[in-house]
């Protein structure tokens, strides 16, 4: 009752400091706002179909990387066995290892004779390897689809939107940032609070991830178990920058040597067993 | 009303691929039931996870010998996702084994492993259709294929010619292995050859590869547990020899329950192989085994609960 | 390689009846136990899912559809609420804005208690929603039917040994993609298994 006491005693009625037309509303915010989703949409799917497509490996390459993990996972699941199966085991994957008997060099050699007579130096010109040119490639279109869009929409925010502000803000901002968010605003001592358009989409652009996680519905786990053999990691040895797999197999056999304490998981394990469940 | 449980049950059945497991008339309960599911319809079902189910009831229907449902459905896949991947290649090569002749499949196999993926190839393509070749080549193929000889990997007939029929098994097993050492499936298979002829020594060896791929693995414990006892009483060993193997399965028995605490198959290996440990005082365990027995008595599914409750009354 | 084999077969006769024992067993652990099997085959083969419910799983799910209404008459009572008090707010601010007084004041009481109440509401509904989880066993059982299985636990504990209870609970393997080798299946066998089942039981 007092409020509205107030509002109809006229002498205190006041303007405030700035009265924004509701219309802005509606004509700017809304389409502004509907543009950032849709382009956002159609920029996932471009993304989609640019990516690259998966990209195989020759057999003998993979053969290589699975010998080599299979002396890591000794290494890291031998508590499994106990010490005899370990110790054969151990011994087995050293001679294997440092002989390098499943390298695929080999097979390399044959095919780079006649274009790369480089030999030793083991550093090839990385632009004239055809799989990292396609890495690069997509990587740049990966890039273009991300700043093509951007650039267009705010273009298309400054051209059709400009001149105006829009809201105001609900915390302060230093004036630096008068110049980008008040951009074609001609007030000079306007509070930096109240910004244009373009603000708005700089929000949008921040904030609309969720909305996108939301629309594009995210992948809920229902099966009771997925994937059961994600133990096969797709590592692939002796890939651009890294060492040669030959001198990751040493280092590897070298790490089995000395790896000779052996703590196998049998050990106590009644024990363990009837304090967990007795 | 319980949609979600249905389609969480078929989802399960298809990604363990418990279905090849399953006797004559789950199968065809089954495969009505898939069936009718997917016609029924379900809105949550992704369109990953329909397609999924529709390779289960291909071959479901492959198994029920009904080859134009098989071909149909084949045909939806391959709409959506092309022929590319090694699944559908693996799918088709079936097809051709039974709607053209085995030869026919093998080529195409052969041509596509030697051609392509010899080449161009990823972790799980490569075995999967070099496993189906296999499976075409020494089941049904031409050079191996005598009609006296029993093929049945669950019937153990000591004839020589199945000797041989399995050393060629062992032998181009033990090839793949090399090309590819880290897939589970090829060790498992292995020692399930092993077991069927008796050497479980050997089978104890490829099961614990797995165990090293597969840490986690408490099924694979089990089976190794098993093996021992097997193994405990194949050879002639003495008595003290004896009781380390059934000392060593009793681990392995052990490991399973650690990493699963209701698992059946461990807690009644632990209580069989306490009670031939006859020298030394286990009571505690079986006394332990017995209580979690009960428990899975009285909570599992009844499958679990009946052979529980056959356990404990032995 | 050939003798080894002939010696272990030697030495397996004399332990042959130990050996049967065993082999028994191991059919029990691959649940293929034979008595189960043919009280199995004579009963009838049609069971779906959507007849799965017994009486007593009627009587349960009566008291389910009359909770279940109840939870959404309770989320719809505190959305309202909650959009009710949002537009309330949104209206005194209206009116405030353009008064000079606006420091003199705050959100009245009945606004903010509305908000509140609505929010408690949604929240409590929510726990309330919570129902048991519901599972189908992976192998039907010997009457042919599916029982539905219930846990409490939405979420998985934390030790790994319990962490597959839901597994052992409904039967299933989750290696099955390893042990049940299902790249090496012998489909011509099994399509013959099948096919003459399915004559047997279409003479029944």
């Amino acid at each position: 009752m007092k409020l509205l006491e107030i509002l109809l005693s006229e002498d205190d009625y006041s303007i405030p400091e700035l009265m924004l037309d509701p219309n802005f509303k509606k004509w700017v915010l809304l389409p502004i706002s509907v543009m950032m989703v849709l382009t956002g949409l159609l920029k996932q799917n471009l993304l989609l179909l640019i990516s690259p497509k998966y990209r195989g490996y020759p057999r003998v390459k993979l053969t290589e990387s699975q010998w080599f993990m299979r002396g890591q996972m000794l290494l890291g699941n031998g508590t499994n066995l106990d010490d005899d199966s370990f110790e054969s085991r151990r011994h087995e994957m050293i001679n294997i290892l440092s002989s390098g008997t499943y390298l695929a060099k080999q097979n390399k050699n044959n095919s780079n004779n006649g274009s790369n007579n480089t030999g030793e130096s083991g550093v090839t010109n990385p632009f004239s390897d055809p799989n990292i040119n396609d890495s690069l490639m997509t990587m740049a279109k990966g890039n273009m689809a991300n700043f093509i869009p951007q650039t267009v929409i705010m273009w298309w925010v400054n051209y059709f939107f400009g001149g105006f502000v829009i809201m105001k803000l609900p915390f302060p901002l230093t004036i630096k940032f008068k110049d980008m968010l008040q951009n074609g605003v001609m007030t000079e001592n306007l509070d930096v609070r109240w910004v244009s358009a373009i603000s708005w989409y700089f929000i949008s652009v921040l904030g609309m991830n969720p909305l996108y996680n939301l629309i594009q519905g995210s992948d809920e786990q229902q099966v009771i178990n997925d994937n059961t053999t994600g133990n096969n990691t797709n590592q692939i040895l002796g890939g651009p920058g890294q060492p040669a797999p030959e001198t990751l197999m040493k280092n590897l056999a070298n790490d089995l040597t000395i790896a000779t304490r052996h703590e196998s998981c049998f050990v106590n394990i009644e024990s363990r067993v009837l304090k967990m469940y007795e | 009303m319980s949609l979600t449980a249905v389609r969480q049950r078929l989802l399960t059945i298809n990604n363990t691929r418990t279905y090849v497991e399953f006797d004559p008339r789950e199968t065809v309960q089954l495969y009505n039931e898939t069936k009718r599911y997917l016609k029924h319809g379900d809105t949550q079902l992704t369109p990953e996870q329909r397609l999924s189910l529709m390779e289960m009831l291909f071959y479901l229907s492959i198994f029920c010998s009904e080859d134009v449902e098989a071909q149909v459905i084949y045909n939806q896949i391959s709409d959506t996702l092309g022929e590319e991947s090694c699944k559908l290649q693996v799918m088709k090569a079936t097809l051709l084994q039974f709607n053209g002749s085995i030869e026919e499949a093998i080529k195409y196999l052969d041509d596509l492993i030697r051609q392509e993926y010899e080449y161009d190839t990823d972790m799980a393509s490569y075995t999967v259709l070099s496993k189906k070749l296999l499976t075409l080549k020494l089941y049904y193929g031409k050079d191996y294929n005598n009609n006296d000889v029993n093929n049945d990997i669950n019937n153990n007939t000591e004839n020589k010619q199945t000797k041989k029929y399995w050393d060629t098994w062992i032998k181009e097993i033990n090839i793949l292995i090399e090309k590819s050492p880290l897939d589970p499936e090829l060790w498992w298979f292995l020692a399930k050859i092993y077991e069927l002829n008796r050497h479980f020594d050997y089978a104890i060896h490829c099961l614990q590869e797995v165990v090293l791929i597969m840490p986690f693995n408490y099924i694979a414990f089990a089976k190794l547990a098993e093996m021992y006892v097997y193994y405990s009483m194949s050879t002639k060993i003495n008595h003290k020899d004896k009781v380390e193997v059934l000392k060593s399965a009793l681990n392995n028995a052990l490991r399973s329950v650690e990493l699963s605490e209701t698992f059946l198959k461990g807690w009644t290996l632990i209580k069989l192989i306490c009670e031939r440990l006859k020298d030394e005082d286990k009571t505690r365990l079986i006394k332990l085994a017995n209580k979690k027995l009960k428990e899975i008595g009285n909570e599992s599914n009844d499958y679990d609960r009946f052979i529980s409750g056959y356990i404990l009354s032995k | 390689m050939e003798e080894s084999f002939s010696r272990l077969l030697e030495n397996y006769s004399t332990c042959y009846s130990d050996l049967m024992e065993f082999e028994a067993l191991k059919n029990l652990l691959l649940r293929k136990e034979k008595k189960t099997k043919s009280k199995i085959v004579s009963e009838t083969t049609d069971s779906s899912f959507f007849d799965s419910a017994t009486f007593f799983g009627l009587k349960i799910n009566l008291a389910h559809i009359l909770m279940s209404f109840l939870i959404k008459i309770l989320y719809i009572v505190s959305i309202l609420q909650v959009l009710h008090s949002g537009f309330s707010s949104y209206e005194f601010h209206q009116l405030v804005k353009n008064t000079n007084y606006k420091d003199h004041y705050s959100l009245p009481k009945d606004i903010q208690l509305e908000c509140c109440i609505g929010l408690a509401l949604f929240i409590l509904t929510s726990f309330l929603s919570f129902t048991k989880l519901q599972y189908y066993p992976i192998k039907p059982s010997i009457n042919n039917k599916l029982r539905l299985l219930t846990t409490d636990q939405y979420l998985k504990d934390i030790s790994l040994s319990r962490a597959n209870n839901v597994h052992n609970l409904i039967g299933n393997d989750p290696n099955g993609e390893v042990t049940f080798t299902p790249n090496f299946v012998d489909l011509q066998r099994k399509r013959k298994e099948i096919s003459d089942w399915l004559a047997d039981n279409s003479k029944e």
